[in-house]
């Protein structure tokens, strides 16, 4: 316990995981259905976040939200681990003409904006959180790629590997076999710092509309829609917002540690 | 990972706490007249076409200021009262209206208004409506137009084939504004984009797209509507800037911090503190077709008479009222608010019933399932209600989310659907082929002669379905050639669409507006939008 900070990030994490998988365990009120007579509620020992103009309790929402939310992020990071690591692989070990091809394109990707690029896809595949997901993966694909691409070229150079070829081992094995599981370490890493990231541009999409259909709770739509309410109701859009930078910092935290390892 | 991309996400979801101080550092270019009394109104959109009588009619905010309209309402009294016209006849059977205009009118771009330019108005309004050019509140004020002649330099004669007996009240609609010759060649896009030329104490002087417009004085106006204006002779204020800021907490911010003199579209939350920090708040009921749903005549819920009627009855409109509107605003007691020349107190047949509605979907065979959804025949009683995005007119997201909790109670599960502007342009174009069960929006017009139009066939909302009894009662308004027999299929019409759901009124459209002290003689006109010729700036 030498690491509060990494321990506090910890356990934050497990919470809000186990908030998405069984939300009826911690959220004290239903998250759709709302008391109107109860609206705008400062937050409270009843309602710990407050309630929103509805009269819905904020906390429940957000709770349920992290469903939502946390399974468009894996999904943008799988999308983004899956395509970028299969192109970094393609690339790194075939070399070449297509290793220029690709990388160019990856260059071409990475000199726009990220969350620039994931608004003009979701922009393309239209509103849902899953198109969100999509979107916020494409915009990841490229970083993926080229971490994996200098991987696989700096494993292909190991004797081992040079001394599987000259023993007459088919490409696609020494790919498989050899090449893959000496470079796949670091995409890991950057997949968990990719979470957080992720976190943030689901979230920002979310906000901006493209997310869920009303009333789902989402973390980005709960500080959307307490916008018009900052003057009178704070806590709408800054409880949400807190979990959402608290989430992203304890993701952050925690694969910071796994990169030291 | 660059800092640069973990930066990016961050700045977008802290948009919302940075509006907070935006106020205070957004401010575009110094106000027009600044220092010189110009004034500066934040509204909620940019007019995405100034013309009204082409798109946008209810959406009025520049339109006003710069073109003038044959009639005018007395807004203490409701009475038609002349404007550019100094007095009319109109012949019994109400198809024939000759009015005599006043002398020594002109256009801000010099030439006079005569009978011809008047008679070429309305000439080129009928020939936009075939092209289909048109904004549909000028279709449903001339509908029956036949022809327009200039019986001498200041006599113009409009002709109708069925009896127009909203026409007058129509006639003060900024829709039917009387534009110069010049502008009348000009193109669709060109008017949209504000190549307009009016007869109005205002003329513009700079368009920004999508961002403002400024307005300058013209000095020799004096041909206000005694009556509605409170005085004669130029308007008091030398420019004024509309500024567009989609944001409200930002049209509040901005208020309170002097860089606006007026802020539209107030939300109600944020009334109790502009009134604490000492601004006016001017409000009024906004006339027109009450924001509510449309049901889709081709969906097979939309055109279900026994779901339409249970929907109607399912909503709890004063909870809705109550909820997001606690003050000013009013529970919709038809389907045309009260301020709608027309309208007749339907509030009993809107009250909140949800055993009836039960009992109409019990006894139509929809009965729960499993999951407390109702369905028949395997459909599952989940309309698609669709809404867009930012849109005032229609009805917003909460006011949906508190009609998904209502109907959910009574076994219906509402599935909200968000719309760009331009998905539902897309949605409109054809509805036999959308996919939802009911629309949400609104319609703006003074005098209830538009509710017509809006439930015949003809309608895009309706395209051509066959709806023969709807028809037949909008017929009967359309047709009615006494005041009395106007008046009962008025209430007919209102009364058939409430009881079978043609229409499902939400809330009542109020227009709030917030008004720092500085200014003095402001005023929301009979159709709800800024009267600003007798306003004036102190300091």
């Amino acid at each position: 316990m030498r690491r509060p900070g990494l321990w506090a990030a910890v356990v934050f994490l497990a919470v809000v995981l186990a908030w998405a998988v069984v939300p009826e365990w911690f959220a004290p009120h239903d998250p759709l259905a709302g008391v109107p007579k109860e609206k705008l509620l400062p937050p409270s020992a009843a309602h710990w976040f407050g309630t929103d103009q509805l009269g819905r309790d904020l906390f429940s929402r957000v709770v349920h939200g992290a469903s939502l939310s946390l399974s468009a992020t894996a999904l943008a990071v799988a999308v983004g681990f899956v395509a970028g690591t299969a192109l970094g692989l393609l690339s790194g070990y075939a070399g070449g003409r297509l290793d220029e091809i690709v990388m160019r394109c990856v260059d071409v990707m990475l000199s726009i904006p990220g969350l620039l690029l994931s608004l003009a896809v979701v922009t393309v595949l239209g509103f849902g959180t899953v198109n969100v997901a999509i979107s916020v993966g494409i915009a990841a694909v490229a970083g993926f790629a080229r971490v994996m691409r200098s991987d696989v070229l700096r494993a292909g150079t190991q004797v081992f590997v040079e001394a599987a070829g000259a023993l007459g081992v088919g490409r696609v094995r020494i790919l498989f076999r050899h090449v893959l599981p000496h470079a796949i370490g670091s995409v890991l890493v950057l997949a968990a710092l990719e979470f957080g990231t992720a976190i943030l541009a689901v979230s920002s999409l979310s906000f901006l509309g493209f997310g869920a259909a009303p009333p789902a709770p989402e973390w980005g739509s709960l500080v959307s829609e307490g916008r018009n309410h900052l003057a009178n109701a704070w806590w709408l859009t800054t409880l949400p917002g807190a979990v959402i930078v608290a989430t992203m910092l304890a993701a952050n935290r925690v694969s910071r540690a796994l990169e030291d390892r | 990972m660059s800092p640069r991309h973990a930066l990016l996400p961050i700045l977008g979801v802290t948009t919302a706490l940075l509006t907070a101080c935006a106020g205070a550092r957004e401010p575009s270019a110094p106000a027009a007249g600044g220092g010189s009394g110009g004034l500066t109104i934040a509204v909620s959109s940019f007019q995405a076409c100034l013309d009204v009588a082409l798109s946008g009619g209810r959406n009025s905010t520049v339109t006003h200021q710069i073109l003038d309209t044959l009639t005018d309402q007395d807004p203490k009294t409701g009475e038609i009262v002349p404007r550019l016209a100094e007095k009319w006849e109109v012949n019994d059977e109400f198809t024939e209206f000759t009015f005599h205009l006043r002398k020594g009118v002109t256009f801000s771009d010099g030439t006079p208004l005569d009978a011809q330019v008047v008679a070429d108005n309305f000439t080129k309004l009928a020939e936009l409506i075939t092209l289909a050019k048109s904004d549909t509140l000028v279709l449903n004020a001339l509908n029956s137009f036949q022809s327009a002649e200039a019986v001498d330099p200041s006599t113009v004669r409009l002709t109708f084939k069925l009896p127009e007996l909203g026409f007058l009240r129509n006639a003060s609609d900024p829709y039917l504004a009387i534009l110069s010759q010049a502008t009348l060649a000009k193109t669709p896009e060109q008017r949209c984009a504000g190549e307009l030329v009016g007869t109005g104490p205002f003329v513009f002087d700079k368009i920004v797209k999508d961002k403002s417009i400024v307005l300058k004085r013209r000095d020799d106006y004096n041909w206000s509507a005694a009556g509605v204006a409170g005085h004669q002779g130029a308007a008091y204020l030398p420019s004024v800037t509309f500024e567009a800021v989609p944001e409200s907490s930002v049209r509040v911010g901005g208020l309170t911090s002097g860089q606006f003199d007026i802020s539209d579209d107030i939300p109600v939350t944020d009334l109790a503190q502009l009134r604490d920090a000492g601004q006016t708040i001017v409000s009024k009921v906004v006339p027109n077709l009450v924001p509510g749903m449309r049901p889709n005549p081709y969906s097979p819920l939309g055109s279900d008479d026994a779901v339409r009627r249970a929907v109607q009855k399912g909503i709890d409109r004063a909870e809705i009222t109550g909820t997001l509107y606690p003050e000013i605003y009013q529970t919709p007691s038809s389907i045309v608010s009260s301020t709608t020349a027309g309208w007749k107190d339907f509030g009993t047949d809107l009250a909140y019933d949800p055993e009836g509605a039960k009992k109409l979907l019990d006894e139509a065979g929809w009965v729960a399932g499993a999951d407390g959804v109702r369905a028949k025949d395997g459909v599952r009683l989940a309309p698609k209600i669709t809404y867009i995005v930012g849109n005032f007119f229609g009805a917003t997201q909460q006011e949906l989310e508190l009609v998904q909790q209502q109907l959910g109670r009574i076994g219906i599960a509402v599935e909200i659907k968000a719309n760009t502007p331009a998905d539902n342009a897309a949605m409109l174009k054809d509805i036999s082929k959308a996919d939802y069960d009911f629309l949400t929006g609104s319609g703006a017009s003074k005098d209830i002669d538009f509710l017509a139009g809006l439930f015949k066939k003809s309608n895009a909302a309706l395209l051509n379905a066959e709806q023969p009894e709807l028809e037949a009662k909008a017929d009967a308004l359309n047709e009615a050639a006494t005041p009395e027999a106007r008046t009962a299929a008025a209430q007919e019409l209102q009364h058939y669409t409430i009881e079978h759901g043609h229409w499902i009124p939400l809330r009542e459209q109020t227009k709030v507006v917030a008004v720092s002290p500085a200014v003095s003689g402001y005023l929301l006109d009979t159709y709800a939008a800024h009267f600003l010729y007798d306003t004036k700036l102190a300091g």
